[in-house]
């Protein structure tokens, strides 16, 4: 048993890798599907330009989430320096790889939310002459993401999960330390389970967050608790 | 509510309105003028909303000519935006942003819209829900409010944006009766006023007192309308004399 608390240190920067792997692939998938999904949600009135681009958009979510975020990973790191001489650095081809796989599903994710706001609103805020990004940002943002969130924290899991796949293009992160260890040490089962563990806290953490994000959002909309009887 | 000048403000003529195959409005003519309060009645499917949402290109229309303030909608973004910036609407699901407080729903067109300063728009948001009977409400969310009273900071939304004229669509069809009359009081009150308002209703008793001009139709067209109570005493159309009746039978007296 020694032997393996020997490594409590390699293992601990592993798991702070994780997590920056995982932080930075959140953020680069959601920043990018809340982008292209406010774009992709139909209107009844748009700019014109909203039309080819959701056509692009659809493309991008088809091949996104058709292909395994491993693959992405292959592709990224040996396959791009095998086609052309630019070659992508271990840490991105994994953020890149993974923002662009949660990018795919955080689109539908915001896209559902937007599509939830009832029609009269958008007449309403077209009746009134406010613009597109007015229109997203008052009338649409809070209510798509009270929808969108908890469907986007269940991506978050998953991308945290995912970042264990790194280990396959050779990326030391926990999954690869603990790989390591077992080598080393043959404790299997013990260093399975404390890995398991592991990602169970960090995405135990993510829920929290996700949840605390979700109370803010909905925090105005709600402070009624007794029903108005009369004018 | 006089017809001081001769071009009308709102003007439509011969405007079509088609849904796949289905003609919602077959060849309307209307003229506004400015003060006058038009009443639009008639039974449902009559085409009486659709024609009140062309006026705003809330529809565009397939065919005819519309004219608001001067300025055509002829198809391009650019003439229904200069449009809904001089047209306010009320809606019947009274259509308030449930995440913005009254005042806020209030000040937001002006402010992104009209480059009002927030203190401005504040302080003119507050003299409107005074106005609508709804002083003090200003924090309050819409999920707080009874349906009579949303509707009341929808007009105040509508006029925040000083416009030139009020678009009304079955404003009180969705309100619960005891609550009804407090919106056509207001609504009354804008009609002194001076404020040019266009309402489609079925309140018949409102558009006797308050309307210059009632216009009913029926599936799609125009079959008359009349000055004042003219319409409703002396209907000269069966389809008019038919809709009449069949109201007068269903009122609770």
């Amino acid at each position: 048993m020694n032997g393996i608390v020997d490594f409590s240190g390699l293992f601990f920067t592993a798991v702070l890798y994780t997590i920056a792997l995982s932080v930075m692939s959140i953020i680069g998938g959601t920043v990018l599907g809340v982008t292209l999904g406010f774009i992709y949600a139909k209107r009844v009135e748009e700019p014109i330009w909203f039309k080819p681009a959701r056509v692009v958009i659809n493309i991008y979510i088809r091949i996104f989430r058709s292909i395994p975020p491993l693959v992405l990973m292959f592709l990224l790191y040996f396959g791009v320096s095998a086609a052309i001489s630019v070659s992508i650095g271990l840490t991105s081809a994994v953020v890149i790889s993974l923002s662009l796989f949660i990018g795919a599903y955080q689109v539908e994710n915001i896209r559902a939310g937007i599509e939830s706001v009832p029609r009269g609103q958008g007449e309403a805020a077209s009746a009134l002459g406010l613009g597109i990004i007015s229109r997203m940002w008052h009338v649409e943002a809070r209510p798509t993401f009270a929808v969108a969130m908890p469907s986007m924290v269940g991506q978050w899991v998953v991308t945290v999960k995912d970042t264990s796949l790194a280990s396959g293009i050779g990326v030391v992160e926990a999954t690869t330390i603990a790989l390591t260890v077992r080598q080393a040490t043959g404790e299997t089962w013990l260093v399975f389970l404390v890995l398991g563990v592991t990602y169970f806290l960090i995405n135990r953490g993510v829920a929290l967050i996700g949840k605390i994000i979700e109370q803010k959002i909905s925090r105005s909309s709600s402070e009624v608790t007794e029903v108005v009887a009369s004018a | 509510m006089s017809e001081a000048n001769k071009t009308p403000v709102v003007s439509l003529k011969g405007v079509i309105k088609k849904y796949g195959s289905v003609v919602a409005v077959n060849g309307v003519d209307l003229d506004v003028y400015e003060s006058q309060t038009v009443a639009i009645i008639g039974p449902s499917g009559s085409g009486k909303s659709t024609v009140i949402r062309t006026i705003n290109g809330l529809e565009t229309h397939d065919a005819g000519q519309i004219i608001v303030n001067g300025v055509e909608l002829d198809g391009s973004k650019r003439s229904v935006h200069k449009v809904r910036t001089q047209v306010g609407m009320v809606f019947q699901h009274f259509n308030l942003f449930p995440y913005l407080t009254v005042l806020d729903n209030i000040t937001l067109a002006p402010r992104r819209t009209h480059g009002v300063s927030k203190h401005e728009a504040e302080t003119y948001a507050l003299e409107l829900l005074a106005k609508v009977g709804l002083a003090g409400f200003e924090t309050r969310f819409p999920s707080e409010l009874s349906g009579g009273q949303q509707q009341r900071v929808a007009i105040a939304r509508a006029l925040a944006t000083r416009p030139n004229v009020l678009l009304f669509d079955e404003p009180t069809s969705a309100l619960d009766p005891e609550v009804v009359q407090d919106v056509l009081g207001v609504m009354k009150d804008l009609a002194k006023e001076g404020v040019t308002m266009i309402v489609v209703t079925h309140e018949l008793t409102f558009a006797a007192q308050v309307a210059d001009n009632i216009v009913f139709m029926d599936a799609g067209h125009v079959v008359e309308q009349g000055k004042g109570n003219a319409l409703l005493r002396n209907p000269q159309h069966e389809r008019t004399v038919r809709f009449l009746s069949s109201l007068n039978s269903a009122t609770f007296e």
